[in-house]
């Protein structure tokens, strides 16, 4: 009894470890719950209302919470736990078992790992709910709303607990390992470094400058799935140079930062993962806002370039049957004039839509000439979009005529050129043909239909949603289809594409945000735990520093720097590794300066952000380690 | 055992640590000591010599890689981990430089802690106030452990390694963290310690002067023991002339 009541002292006394370590649980879950949540909800991802494009956007932010949870956990339990091994290891000197330790340890790790899973739990069924609200009222993606799916909940407990228990057994088998002097001097054994290598550090420079070299390859030679090895070998060079930092850094250093260096170098081993993790998190942190910010900008511009016409549709025998005259008066009621109408005949099936050259020259003003018995190949497609397009030839393609003839066509030429709206009433491969073959098709095929696209031109797109949407009802209260023959009959707008696109990017945006947010916490909380548990040498070191006549804004100085140690070297190179790839890796898809000035932006916010938190963090340690009466 | 008064015997000790695939740095070689009930003894030698891993391992805290080492008639080099740790808090007392006490505590929960481990708190607080009386720590038992001098904590944690009557107190460096008052301090301390409850102390040390207080002087070096120094009948003051004129000449501390 008096055991368990001195363990209680134990943890009153560490209630803020253990306070910080629950916060990273409950931070942890609830990011991971209300993902799985957006991800497992039906009216998002299984929504013919919602693009797609849209409901897509939450898979990858979903598998880094994974992957930040499979991470950052046993990082905040290893962090917690360093500072209690010493506490355990003197229990174990005046005979405490290892199996007392273990059950302590578990225990301990079971009750704060439960509150911070019920905990997170509710905070991640809250964030959910907000992340619905969010979507809904503030980007305006109305056709979804919060379900709950108890998978979404048992996909987090599960994989929570997973990486809790196999953290905990790891830890267990360590302590079982070890022994007792070694657990003594697990700080000082830890610490226990080798000198850096100036041969590796060379090395580190050198796999840096391939990495350079190597995206400036992918840049030239269009190779474009290089860039993720550039990006490993970047930060393999990176690990390698911050490991062997040391064989130059102190001797190098002047004066006014040796004292700083000195504390730092008392914890260098632990300096150097903390930097290297938390250079990554700041990399990528640029990285994704970067690709986010230059990624909406793209896409505004695409919406725009890919939807030629403010209102398109496909009209056939079955489907969209409306007058002109009700459509005009539609567009009227909300005060929206037509300004131009175009129909074109389009034979299609389910691999091809043809086109009749001499109607879309005579209508579309295009000149396209393809000879009788072959085609004009087009590719619908921006080349300068952002994205990375495969511009497969059709060679050849035979027709199937009534009693049993056959049409060859064979490729003329293959032309890029956006003509139409994307519709997903039409295939996705447009071939133009020679009018007579045209006309031969229409009148003997089986597998070709004759669908009429219609294309309007409107005097103001931007205020044409509702009356588009008005319409859209219209023909499919008309229509009277299933909702999946429906969504492929339906309407394509400029503004409808504009929306999507503007909606996806957002909650693109909105996604990255929450992944940023998390690495940046991760990165601070790694670099806070660190400070803290040298806390105690750093007091002892400052007040040797005081007796022989350190003044408090030297001491203030002093520990500034020292901060300024563990985060600038990770922000800079985070910086320097977000930005470089997020101009490189635009500049393939022609969008390098955008990418460079959406990352620059960033990394000028993270940096205030971070300075402001050095400047906090400072504080803090100033008022625990400040000697001065 | 050879006799009853002896209360730690060691017989052939060695001990090396690995330092390369098949390279191993021996530290401790076939070490053999016999050490009486209620002596004082200290280990001395230069640095590297094999004082705290001695010290370690009859505490068992580490493991010896052969050679025997009894305390009273338990062989401890034969035990597993679990069952070290049960002999520790009952048999063993043991004092750090370092202190090694815990700051989440106050002196007094510090001080009964191993009677908390071995679920002996009833009686522990009759000779809690004895052992706190003649460490004279009996107005600081409130306090935390961050808020005492460095002396004081020694103090602490030499109450800590008494409180539950064990047979053998091991110290490793008591006085390496104190001040020159502080080591003659606690020094007395432990001498007054040793003939109130006739403990037998074990410690390692690299002062002379807190070595002279002991009844016999252990001298290692690379591993062995090269000489033992007896104090036999001479007073404190002539001891630490003969243990200094050693070291001298062995070129030591």
């Amino acid at each position: 009894m008096e055991l368990i009541k001195i363990l209680f002292k134990m943890i009153r006394y560490h209630r803020k470890d253990y306070m910080l370590y629950l916060y990273c649980n409950i931070f942890t879950m609830a990011l991971l719950l209300a993902f799985l949540s957006v991800c497992s909800n039906h009216s998002l991802m299984h929504n013919y209302q919602v693009d797609p494009m849209i409901a897509d956007n939450i898979l990858f932010p979903s598998l880094m919470v994974c992957l930040f949870t499979l991470l950052f956990l046993p990082y905040a339990y290893e962090a917690f736990l360093k500072g209690r091994k010493q506490e355990y290891s003197v229990l174990m000197t005046l005979g405490m078992t290892e199996r007392e330790v273990i059950a302590n340890m578990f225990l301990e790790c079971f009750a704060v790992s439960s509150a911070g899973c019920i905990m997170g739990l509710v905070c991640g069924s809250g964030l959910s709910v907000l992340f619905f609200l969010f979507l809904r009222r503030i980007i305006g993606i109305t056709p979804i709303q919060w379900e709950f799916h108890a998978r979404a909940y048992l996909a987090a407990v599960g994989l929570y607990a997973l990486v809790i228990i196999l953290i905990l057994l790891l830890n267990i088998i360590r302590i079982l390992k070890a022994n007792l002097s070694e657990l003594l001097q697990a700080k000082w054994k830890e610490e226990r470094k080798q000198k850096g290598s100036k041969a590796l550090l060379f090395l580190g420079c050198a796999v840096f400058l391939v990495s350079i070299l190597s995206m400036l390859y992918v840049f030239y030679s269009g190779k474009t799935n290089f860039w993720l090895l550039s990006m490993g070998s970047f930060l393999m060079g990176t690990f390698l140079a911050i490991f062997h930092s040391d064989s130059v850094l102190y001797k190098n250093s002047s004066r006014k930062w040796k004292i700083s260096f000195g504390l730092l170098l008392q914890n260098l081993k632990s300096w150097k993962i903390v930097t290297i993790i938390s250079s990554c998190l700041f990399g990528l942190i640029v990285f994704f806002s970067g690709l986010c910010f230059t990624i909406y900008s793209y896409s505004m511009h695409n919406a725009i370039a890919y939807s030629p016409y403010d209102l398109f549709y496909v009209r056939d025998q079955n489907s969209n049957q409306m007058e002109l005259e009700e459509l005009e008066q539609i567009l009227n009621r909300h005060g929206i004039s037509l300004v131009s109408q175009t129909q074109v005949c389009v034979l299609r099936s389910g691999a091809f839509n043809i086109l009749s050259a001499d109607e879309i020259n005579e209508k579309l003003g295009k000149d396209y000439h393809p000879c009788q018995g072959s085609f004009i190949q087009l590719f619908q497609e921006d080349l300068k979009d952002g994205y990375e397009h495969e511009l497969l030839p059709v060679e050849n393609v035979t027709i199937k005529l009534g009693d049993s003839k056959k049409l060859p066509l064979a490729l003329q030429e293959q032309r890029i050129e956006i003509l139409f709206n994307p519709c997903k009433s039409l295939a996705d491969t447009t071939l133009i043909v020679n009018s007579d073959d045209f006309k031969r098709i229409a009148e003997q095929s089986e597998e070709y239909f004759l669908v009429n696209a219609i294309l309007i031109n409107l005097d103001n797109w931007k205020i044409s949603g509702p009356a588009i949407a008005e319409l859209q009802n219209c023909m499919a209260a008309s229509n009277n289809f299933s909702q999946e023959a429906q969504y492929l009959s339906s309407l394509s707008s400029k503004i409808g594409t504009y929306t999507i696109e503007k909606q996806s990017s957002e909650v693109l945006i909105f996604w990255i945000f929450f992944v940023d947010l998390m690495f940046f916490g991760a990165a601070n909380v790694t670099i806070y735990f660190k400070i803290k548990s040298e806390l105690k040498e750093d007091t002892r070191m400052i007040y040797h520093l005081y007796r022989i006549g350190i003044t408090e804004k030297e001491t203030w100085n002093i520990l500034f720097k020292k901060n300024l140690c563990y985060y600038l070297p990770s922000l800079i190179m985070g910086i320097g590794f977000g930005i470089f790839y997020c101009f490189s890796v635009n500049s393939i898809y022609h969008y390098g300066l955008m990418g460079f000035i959406c990352a620059g932006l960033t990394a000028a916010a993270a940096v205030l952000l971070q300075f402001f938190l050095i400047f906090v963090i400072t504080r803090y340690e100033y008022s625990e380690v400040n000697p001065f009466p | 055992m050879e006799s009853p008064a002896d209360i730690l015997k060691i017989t052939n000790l060695s001990k090396s640590y690995p330092i390369h695939k098949e390279l191993a740095l021996p530290v401790l070689q076939g070490i053999d000591l016999t050490i009486k009930a209620g002596e004082l003894t200290a280990v001395m030698g230069p640095s590297g010599c094999g004082k705290t891993t001695l010290m370690n391992l009859i505490s068992g805290v580490d493991s010896a890689d052969s050679g025997s080492i009894m305390i009273r008639d338990t062989e401890i080099t034969t035990m597993n981990k679990s069952q070290m740790a049960v002999f520790r808090r009952s048999h063993i007392g043991l004092i750090f430089q370092d202190f090694n006490l815990m700051e989440s505590l106050n002196v007094k929960d510090n001080i009964l802690l191993p009677l908390f481990l071995d679920n002996h708190s009833q009686y522990g607080e009759e000779m809690f106030q004895k052992i706190c009386k003649i460490l004279s720590i009996c107005d600081i038992t409130d306090k935390n452990i961050t808020d005492i001098s460095g002396g004081e904590k020694q103090r602490t944690a030499i109450a800590r390694a008494l409180i539950n009557h064990p047979q053998i107190i091991l110290a490793d460096e008591p006085t390496g963290n104190l001040d020159a008052k502080s080591t003659k301090d606690v020094m007395e301390y432990l001498t007054d310690i040793n003939r109130e409850f006739q403990a037998t102390l074990f410690m390692v040390t690299h002062d002379s002067y807190a070595a002279s207080y002991c009844d016999k002087v252990i001298l290692l070096k690379d591993g062995k023991v090269l000489s033992v120094l007896e104090k036999a009948q001479n007073s404190r003051k002539i001891f630490l002339e003969h243990i200094y004129e050693f070291l001298k000449q062995i070129g030591g501390e």
